[in-house]
């Protein structure tokens, strides 16, 4: 969406900025600083802290700089001395109830409060001194509560309740408010999932990371900039360290989204199940050894099997990773049998997307935009903050819902997401999701939808009528009615699929043709972080790198499971009894399928590497370092550089030529669509459920973290009270 | 409600400013912006202090800061109304809040402000004062006709709690109330040193 631009004067410099923004916001992207407590970027103000009050030239009383909206010609003065006498007063109130101990403060540095009141000069307040004296609220595993220190914005009020999860909430009134859980229960015991989204929006030191005290000065520690790989998300995370430590980790964008698994599972990068030293089966266990023994070992493995070496490929691993693996297999070995873990799940959705908008049909996501969607269709997935699978996805789709977006949701379950007041769920028999989705696209159509692609009169003729999928699927035929209104009504509508679907090429097909009708955003829900990345890396069977045909094409996921002569898993990959001669598995953490490897080679963790990513949304975002590798573990790239020079002086390649071939990499742009007539029979369930793949994928990583042992443990309790 | 009807416009502000701050009817404060929340809030401490007699020179100052501050920066009209109020008390009874602060109640409303003192000439010493006070205040003997010798009624400042009880029942008046003496206009008395059996002051 392209907003307009205008013309306005922020203390009389003119600028230009977007048109209906808040002026808060529309302020600072021309770097000017209005002074605010209880605003958070992108949501709807309040209007609550008045430290934003500015004065327009025209209106009589001074506004609100959070709550009005930017317009042609405006005139704003931001440091007039009415409005600088507010903010002074405000803040001169709360600090006759703020404790004045910054020296202590894990907050001092980064305190909204404290920078303002050196701003305003404020040392001491001239109001009388009062203290409330809560008890400290450190009862939950990651989160503690200071309600000495609040100061009463309710942005973590408001950032709990705009993603939906609506745990805090103000209790009592007055200046005796409390930001507190129902009933003053535990975090842990009120449904919290730890997303830790009120940690970013604290301006004060209130809600703090449970360990984060005493564990440096905001200004000791040095902060990078990286991504969370932890699930196809690939959300952009700040890493602060200290004396080579992980302090804390903190969502990049203002109102971004972080899950527990991304802000507190920072511990697994030390965890006691790290692989820090490669391991080679001597005599039927595995037994450390010297890099050049265990390269050896692999290599001779590889050259024994030539053209019958089998490779898989982690969806988690980063481009440059992956390009590798793929040329040690191509160029080096002589191995067509390449694949990546994405078809474990997807490999239907591959085909569908590959058939309708040609090869490079894969990279299709980055024309969604769930940001700005009015209407979004769910297929086949159960993204879920609570059941921790797809939590930032979950969060993008319930902003929307929370903005008034309808939600349609096609599942064999009721999913979390139904929950919501503004969903339509269509809860069908299993294996009908094809028939369905076809009653769906019909009754669509009906609604007077007028899609441009071409095929659409070759679609028709196999088009199962709304009444034929009511019956066949098991949902009412008035929810396809309401879901296929609210769905032609949209204006950007996104079309989601999840794993549920994807394994079946009719279903995804089918789905692709419903996204097709509308030209909705299709968003093809994938597991890990580098899913795009990895197959654009050219980690699939017969396409090659930036999409293009391989030579020769070679088995697939399925059929490398077992029987092959060695086979060469690179990153987190799900134990669905894997079988090879020789099994030599390059892995971070120690999993059940390492166990069982011949060779095993030590890869540098999530935020020991560095490369580019490319996320479920498209978006190409760059992985940094910000970690010392642990023991002598390696970055992907290198190991798979350093095996293919043990394996051929010739053929061989350097980390540099990886990183070169990458940036020369570029992704192939998808074709025009049209309509593929797919007939829509019943067909088999599909298997595959997210949270146990999800659960395989990450297995050795969280498996010591304390992220899943709370997790765990709170699964297993009985529903909160 | 009725005792904000009362002729001190201390007292009366803030029990304007008491009741909008706790009525959570959709009438009383939202609690929603800060000046009026926080600042209201102040107000009413500072009122309570000056009512206690622990009023500041500042005082004055503070008030008049909060009432135009709500005014500016307030969000809603019942705030600003409110700030309006404290603006409308501090034009009209600057004198009277200045005397409060000094510790004088010419209205002889502020409890703390006030002594409640028994006029020795109306006196009956019929005890009825010394029988309803609950916090043994008034001292004092019985009168028994024709005898002489008895203690006159008195109240004990220190124990008194300005419950108005024993102005209710007296027959004659003559309980009445005085403006409080200054605790800075007092003179301070020494410490004095005793010694056994010995009372330097010859009590």
């Amino acid at each position: 969406m392209t907003t307009k631009m205008v013309n306005m004067e922020f203390d009389g410099k003119t600028v230009q900025v977007p048109e209906g923004m808040t002026l808060v916001d529309a302020a600072a992207t021309v770097g000017v600083h209005i002074p605010n407590l209880c605003h958070i970027k992108d949501l709807r103000g309040v209007g609550a802290c008045r430290m934003c009050m500015v004065e327009v030239e025209g209106v009589k009383t001074p506004v609100t700089g959070c709550t009005t909206r930017t317009k042609e010609g405006m005139k704003v003065q931001t440091r007039t001395p009415k409005v600088e006498e507010v903010r002074k007063f405000v803040t001169d109130l709360i600090l006759s109830f703020h404790p004045l101990d910054c020296m202590t403060c894990p907050k001092a540095g980064a305190c909204d409060l404290q920078r303002y009141a050196a701003d305003l000069k404020i040392q001491e307040s001239s109001f009388g001194r009062k203290s409330f004296n809560y008890p400290l609220n450190d009862r939950s595993p990651f989160i503690t509560i200071d309600n000495n220190y609040c100061i009463l914005c309710g942005r973590c009020v408001r950032v709990c309740k705009e993603q939906n999860t609506n745990v805090l909430e103000f209790m009592g009134r007055g200046i005796t408010t409390k930001v507190s859980t129902a009933q003053d229960r535990p975090l842990h015991e009120s449904g919290c999932t730890f997303c830790g989204s009120c940690i970013d929006a604290c301006p004060v030191n209130t809600i703090m990371e449970r360990d984060r005290w005493q564990h440096g000065r905001e200004w000791e520690l040095e902060k990078k900039d990286s991504v969370c790989t932890a699930c196809g998300s690939g959300c952009s995370v700040v890493v602060s360290r200290k004396n080579g430590t992980i302090v804390k980790i903190n969502a990049k964008e203002d109102n971004g989204y972080l899950c527990a698994i991304g802000r507190f599972g920072f511990d697994s990068m030390r965890s006691a199940n790290r692989v820090t030293a490669p391991l080679v089966r001597q005599g039927g266990k595995l037994a450390p050894a010297a890099w050049g023994d265990a390269l050896k070992a692999a290599a001779d493995g590889l050259k024994k099997a030539g053209p019958n070496a089998g490779f898989i490929a982690s969806g988690a691993l980063t481009t440059e990773e992956a390009y590798a693996v793929q040329s040690l297999a191509r160029d080096v070995v002589g191995s067509a049998n390449i694949d990546t873990t994405v078809s474990a799940y997807a490999s239907g959705l591959i085909a569908a997307l590959r058939a309708m908008y040609g090869d490079a049909g894969i990279g299709i996501a980055s024309g969604a935009d769930l940001s700005s969607a009015d209407c979004v269709v769910v297929i086949g997935a159960d993204p879920s903050q609570k059941k921790q699978k797809l939590q930032e996805a979950d969060v993008m789709i319930r902003r929307r819902a929370q903005a008034g977006a309808k939600v349609i949701i096609v599942s064999t379950e009721k999913t979390d997401l139904a929950g919501h007041q503004n969903a339509i769920l269509l809860q069908l028999k299993p294996g009908t999701d094809a028939v369905l989705l076809a009653g769906l696209l019909s009754a669509t159509l009906a609604e007077g939808a007028a899609p441009e692609a071409k095929g659409l009169d070759a679609l028709k003729k196999v088009l199962v009528s709304a009444d034929a999928a009511a019956s066949a699927s098991g949902v009412a035929l008035e929810q396809i009615a309401a879901a296929a209104k609210a769905y032609a009504a949209a204006k950007h509508p996104v079309v989601v699929i999840g794993t549920g679907v994807s394994m079946s090429e009719e279903a995804s097909a089918q789905a692709l043709n419903l996204a097709l009708a509308k030209n909705a955003g299709v968003l093809p829900l994938l597991l890990e972080a580098n899913a795009l990345g990895v197959m654009q890396a050219g980690c699939l069977p017969d396409l090659g790198p930036g999409s293009a045909k391989a030579p020769k094409a070679g088995k697939g996921y399925g059929d490398m499971l077992s029987g092959m002569k060695a086979l060469f898993v690179a990153g987190p990959v799900p134990d669905a009894g894997i079988k090879a001669e020789t099994l030599i598995v390059v892995t971070s953490h120690m999993t059940p399928l390492a166990e069982r490897a011949d060779v095993v080679l030590p890869l540098a963790a999530l935020y020991e590497r560095s490369g580019s990513i490319i996320n479920l949304y498209g978006k190409q975002k760059t992985v940094a370092a910000a970690l010392e590798t642990e023991g002598t573990s390696k970055d992907g790239a290198d190991i798979a550089a350093e095996l293919s020079l043990e394996l051929s002086k010739t053929k061989g390649f350097t980390m540099k030529d990886v990183a070169a071939a990458v940036k020369k990499l570029k992704p192939g742009k998808p074709g025009a669509a049209s309509f593929q007539p797919v007939a829509a029979k019943a067909g088999k369930a599909s298997p595959a459920s997210t949270s146990a793949l999800l659960a395989a994928l990450n297995q050795g990583m969280l498996a010591d973290s304390a992220v899943a042992k709370v997790l765990v443990v709170r699964e297993n309790q009985p529903a909160s009270r | 409600m009725s005792q904000q009807e009362s002729n001190c416009p201390i007292m009366t502000t803030r029990l304007k400013l008491e009741f909008f701050y706790n009525d959570d009817s959709k009438n009383g404060m939202c609690s929603k912006c800060h000046p009026c929340k926080l600042g209201i809030y102040d107000a009413i401490k500072i009122l309570e202090a000056v009512q206690a007699g622990k009023g500041l020179d500042v005082y004055p100052a503070l008030l008049r800061r909060i009432a135009e501050d709500v005014k500016d920066g307030g969000m809603c009209k019942k705030g600003k109304d409110h700030a309006d109020i404290l603006a409308a008390f501090l034009n009209e009874h600057a004198a009277d809040l200045g005397r409060h602060v000094k510790g004088v109640c010419t209205h002889h409303i502020c409890a703390q402000l006030v002594r409640y003192e028994i006029d020795p000439e109306k006196c009956t010493m019929c005890d009825k004062c010394r029988e309803v006070c609950k916090d043994y205040a008034v001292e004092g003997q019985k009168a028994v006709p024709g005898k002489t010798g008895f203690t006159p009624y008195r109240i004990r400042q220190k124990r008194c709690t300005h419950c108005g009880e024993c102005i209710k029942v007296c027959p004659e008046g003559a309980v009445v109330i005085s403006e409080a003496v200054l605790a800075g206009d007092e003179t301070a008395v020494k410490p004095v040193k005793h010694t056994v059996g010995t009372c330097p002051l010859h009590y």
